[in-house]
């Protein structure tokens, strides 16, 4: 029992915020094919382009690495609009199938740009000072970036609470989801909202990318590397399901890193064997509706 | 079960029904086969890569066949190609090496081991059959990881070599058997695939694609008959694995990857999801576009790639097959 | 008479006719075929290997033994040995080619290895490391190192630092199984006790798991082997946050270049790699190498071991082309000539060793360390003229 205290709070501090990261990225998909039914394979692209403006832009601008972050969030979620204007809300009237080889398509073409941009390899990317280093929790150094992490996603998290269960945005939108025609019928113009919660889906992955550089490293093939283990998320937590896209993020990163604590070996297996076992049991997603 | 009204949550793109094949069958299909032969002969020194082309078609073919008749999407279909490949590699180490035989008993493997697996996951559709699919060929890509000593690992299956078709076709560099014995393989699965389609048996699939609940409450056994439908398109991929091992006397874990799973997902659809010959145009345009493009630049293969698919999803409704219907039925009506 | 003077006028007019087609045909051409990755997962290292390409061509030029070299480059794109066998067919087949080159990964070579075989083709192998590959052709030379040369040296270091607790940490694909093998076997026989490994799958994505591990076990050393690039950074940061790095000797191979570095913090400062090659050896080729290098590419590139592996794998293969002057080419001779040879590489001297095709070479072992201020690779030990070692079971 002692020799299984110091590794269960391990487990713990890392798979949770492992979660988070996914969590922070996947939102904005779960949003996406719940709300517009879309499934957009290059998803991740927001993700690393925020992740790549981020660690790029202190450089070229001279800032510090916050006001750089803010400013890369803020730049993707203008490419969102725009990109979603110009592309994505196209995808909307297709079948599943077109919107896959659409997305595909898009991410493709996303990677060779960045490929053309930035080169190949990975991209370097340091956190200021005040992130490295480690902090004691519950008994255990603890990276303070971790900390961080995890913060940021409490930080989203609360923010994601008061939007859409504190305001009329909110309630407006959840109306959206749960019933379009009666949302059309009301007169509400359900295309601007589908708009704007792309629009938060793509900053989200965004601050996800950035946030998460120190566990997914940032390089082009980024969105078709990860590809596999959003799509995870957002296919166990149903549709448009929020709270369960936490649960499931949470558990995922809590079984990846507990599988490869203990059996290393079989680290690649355990995510996937889970992923299984849930879509077999609950084909629905892990939770119902919103809570 | 799918929700009643909707095809495992996939709506059809654009009409093209079993009537269509009658139409297809007359002279444009057979235009197909014409140039595939006229290949082999304008291009002599491209044999061997129209091989590996015939081969990656009839493994579209077989996931067509599953996506299109059978409303089946699977992000996992390479799982059957890659363990057709492995079966038709070990038998040629184990000494058995008559290769069409060794064809045959890789389809048989694949399509037994389909059988079970459809049974478990076709309960499934839309999104969650999806991920079960891709999931499942994730772990059996890293169980052949691990498993070197039968699968070589990432360095892969090497030694193969196989005895002559039918004791007098010899394999040669230059690619000559290679692309005949492909493509004869590959229009014997189609012929069966085309009667299959248009047999009662595959009009009751298109019935279970647009609407399984009234089906099953029509008395069709549906999840029967998908499994079988699956299963006869497992063995086609295995057919495929086999002859891609056959060609190049080689097995490589990336027979199994995703990679390979969604390259042929995009051949398909490219090619046009609800046509037959949508795998046969979709495939080869795929893979020659990718080829030329990598020869002239390899940098740039991706970018042209990525554009093709998002011009033909846009302009293309249907895919190629789709669109040159349309053009065919438009000549028609004048 | 008269016959004879016709006769022997028309020899001589046949000669003088022919002389210039003789002289011309000394400058015929010879295809070279390069099998790389320009793109794909390995596009980094392939870019190494065309640039040592490109600088031995700017330091050599393209013509030797009476003979224009001219080089076709071809792209894997991935791992994918399918490709790979059907490049090397083109390449042989259709492009002409008479000498291969290139060669990352092993399954490159060992898909091709076949057709090699079949159309008699020498072959250099630029940095492909398995032990077990140079039998599958008795056409192959290696110009980059068995892995096990590595593996055997970090041991033997490890060793000759006093340690003997080893923890060895790979990436579970072959290359990684070998150096475990190679690592376990001398750090054994050396008294040494390996008290776990691990394999760490490709797709690994958080390595703290692994290094959470690790820094439970009482050891003394890690030895690691994971691939260069995001596995290499992820791992090595999560080490630190660990404090494994800081407690034990941790030695491994090529994840950290001095053209790498720039991707790395400080806390990679004391990682320890054993390889063949090591930007801060001082000899005259290897000045004249980086020279050129910066000189083409920009003062920002640093010479890695792939390129000068590219570099040295360009030599041999110019032997080859060298032995074959005023004769029309012969596979044999040619690739005889690149056997019993010594180059002298910027890695110092290489031998391919006659009997075995492996190459004998000093493995260095590099620290990082920051220098003026910079991270640095410095060479803190050498192990000289090492053979590929021969496992005992």
């Amino acid at each position: 029992m002692d020799q299984l205290t110091p590794a269960v709070t391990f487990i713990l501090l890392y798979g949770v915020s492992f979660g988070i990261v996914l969590f922070v990225i996947s939102i904005g998909l779960v949003l996406t094919l719940g709300l517009m039914r879309i499934v957009n394979l290059a998803h991740g692209v927001f993700a690393v382009l925020g992740g790549y403006l981020a660690f790029k832009l202190p450089a070229l601008l001279d800032i510090g690495f916050l006001a750089a972050a803010v400013t890369a969030v803020l730049l993707v979620l203008l490419i969102g609009v725009v990109l979603e204007r110009v592309f994505f809300r196209w995808l909307f009237g297709m079948s599943e199938l077109e919107q896959v080889l659409a997305t595909i398509g898009f991410c493709f073409a996303f990677i060779a740009l960045l490929t053309f941009a930035f080169g190949p390899n990975v991209l370097a990317t340091k956190y200021p000072e005040w992130l490295s280093g480690n902090v004691s929790v519950l008994g255990r150094p603890f990276p303070v970036y971790r900390v961080f992490v995890m913060v940021a996603g409490l930080v989203i998290l609360l923010g994601l609470w008061l939007l859409f269960d504190h305001t009329s945005f909110g309630a407006t939108l959840r109306a959206c989801v749960d019933n379009q025609s009666m949302a059309k019928a009301s007169g509400i113009n359900v295309n601007w909202y589908f708009s704007v919660a792309f629009a938060i889906g793509a900053s989200l992955a965004a601050i996800g990318g950035i946030v998460g550089a120190g566990m997914l490293p940032l390089e082009p093939l980024y969105p078709f590397k990860h590809l596999p283990l959003f799509l995870t998320i957002v296919a166990l937590s149903g549709f448009g399901n929020i709270k369960a896209s936490l649960v499931v993020s949470l558990v995922v990163g809590l079984v990846d890193t507990a599988g490869r604590y203990f059996v290393p070996e079989l680290g690649a297996f355990t995510v996937f064997t889970l992923l299984v076992i849930l879509v077999l049991w609950r084909p629905q997603g892990l939770l119902m509706g919103w809570k | 079960m799918a929700a009643a009204g909707s095809a495992h949550g996939l709506e059809v793109g654009t009409e093209m029904e079993l009537n269509k094949h009658n139409f297809w069958r007359s002279r444009v299909g057979l235009l197909w086969w014409l140039m595939a032969l006229a290949c082999y002969f304008i291009f002599p020194d491209y044999r061997g890569f129209g091989a590996s082309v015939l081969v990656m078609t009839l493994f579209a073919l077989s996931f067509g066949l599953a996506l299109g008749f059978a409303g089946i999407i699977s992000l996992g279909h390479a799982m059957y190609f890659g363990i057709g490949a492995y079966v038709a590699g070990r038998l040629a180490l184990a000494g058995w090496q008559e290769p069409i035989s060794g064809v045959l008993i890789s389809g048989l493997v694949t399509g037994v081991l389909a059988i079970g697996i459809g049974f478990v996951i076709l309960r499934l559709s839309g999104l969650p059959l999806l991920m079960v699919t891709m999931a499942l060929s994730v772990i059996v890509f890293e169980a052949a990881n691990k498993a070197t000593s039968i699968t070589g690992g990432d360095d892969g299956l090497t030694g193969v070599s196989f005895k002559p078709v039918l004791g007098i076709f010899n394999w040669s560099l230059d690619g000559n058997v290679q692309f005949l014995y492909s493509l004869t393989w590959l229009a014997v699965v189609f012929l069966f695939a085309r009667r299959l389609v248009s047999s009662p048996y595959g009009l009751s699939m298109v019935g279970i694609r647009e609407n399984p609940l009234r089906m099953s409450l029509l008395g069709a056994p549906v999840l029967r008959r998908l499994v079988v439908m699956y299963a006869l398109c497992a063995s086609f991929a295995g057919i495929a694995g086999a002859l891609l091992t056959q060609n190049t006397a080689f097995v490589g874990l990336q027979v199994l990857s995703l990679e390979t799973s969604v390259d042929v997902l995009v051949m398909v659809v490219l090619g046009g999801a609800f046509s037959l010959y949508g795998a046969l145009l979709g495939a080869p345009v795929y893979l020659i576009v990718k080829y030329v493009t990598q020869q002239w630049n390899p940098f740039y293969w991706m970018l042209v790639i990525g554009v093709l698919l998002m011009g033909v999803t846009f302009f293309l409704k249907g895919g190629i097959a789709g669109f040159l219907s349309r053009i065919f039925q438009n000549r028609r009506t004048e | 008479m008269k016959r004879q003077l016709l006769k022997t006028l028309l020899a001589t007019a046949t000669i003088a006719a022919l002389a210039p087609i003789a002289a011309l045909a000394q400058q015929e051409t010879i295809r070279i075929g390069i099998v790389n990755h320009d793109t794909g997962p390995f596009a980094t290292p392939g870019r190494e290997i065309r640039t040592g390409i490109e600088i031995f061509r700017e330091l050599n030029g393209d013509t030797v033994g009476g003979r224009k070299v001219e080089i076709i480059f071809r792209d894997m794109g991935g791992p994918n040995p399918a490709t790979a066998r059907r490049l090397v067919e083109e390449l042989v087949v259709r492009d002409k080619v008479s000498i291969l080159g290139g060669f990352y990964l092993t399954s490159d070579a060992s898909a091709a290895s076949a057709v090699i075989n079949q159309t008699n083709t020498p072959t250099v192998l630029f940095v492909a490391a398995s032990p077990t590959l140079l039998t599958q052709s008795q056409l192959f030379v290696r110009a980059g190192q068995n892995i096990g040369q590595s593996a055997v040296a970090a041991a033997q270091f490890a060793l000759k630092s006093g340690k003997r607790k080893a923890y060895v940490a790979v990436s579970d694909y072959a290359p990684g199984h070998d150096v475990q093998k190679f690592f376990r076997s001398a750090f054994e026989a050396g008294g040494g006790k390996i008290v776990d490994e691990l394999r760490a799958p490709l797709n690994t994505v958080d390595y703290a798991p692994i290094a959470e591990r690790i820094k439970n076990a009482d050891i003394d050393v890690l030895d690691v082997f994971v691939p260069p690039g995001a596995a290499a950074v992820s791992f090595s940061k999560a080490l630190a946050a660990q404090g494994v790095m800081k407690q034990n000797l941790v030695i491994g191979m090529g994840e950290a270049e001095d053209a790498d570095l720039n991707l790395f913090d400080d806390s990679i400062i004391g990682f320890h790699q054993a390889l063949y090659y090591a930007e801060s050896l001082d000899n005259p080729e290897n000045k004249a190498f980086t020279a050129a290098l910066k000189k083409k590419y920009g003062n920002d590139r640093s010479p890695t071991f792939a390129a000068v592996s590219a570099y040295d794998g360009m030599a041999l293969i110019y032997k080859m082309i060298e032995s074959q002057r005023g004769k029309p080419f012969d596979a044999k001779t040619a690739h005889q000539a690149a056997l019993g040879v010594t180059i002298r590489s910027p890695r110092g001297a290489l031998t391919i060793d006659a009997a075995t095709r492996e190459p004998v070479q000093d493995i260095h072992i590099r620290r990082i360390d920051k220098v003026s201020g910079k991270l640095r690779n410095t060479v803190v030990d050498t192990f000289k003229a090492v053979k590929a070692p021969v496992l005992a079971n």
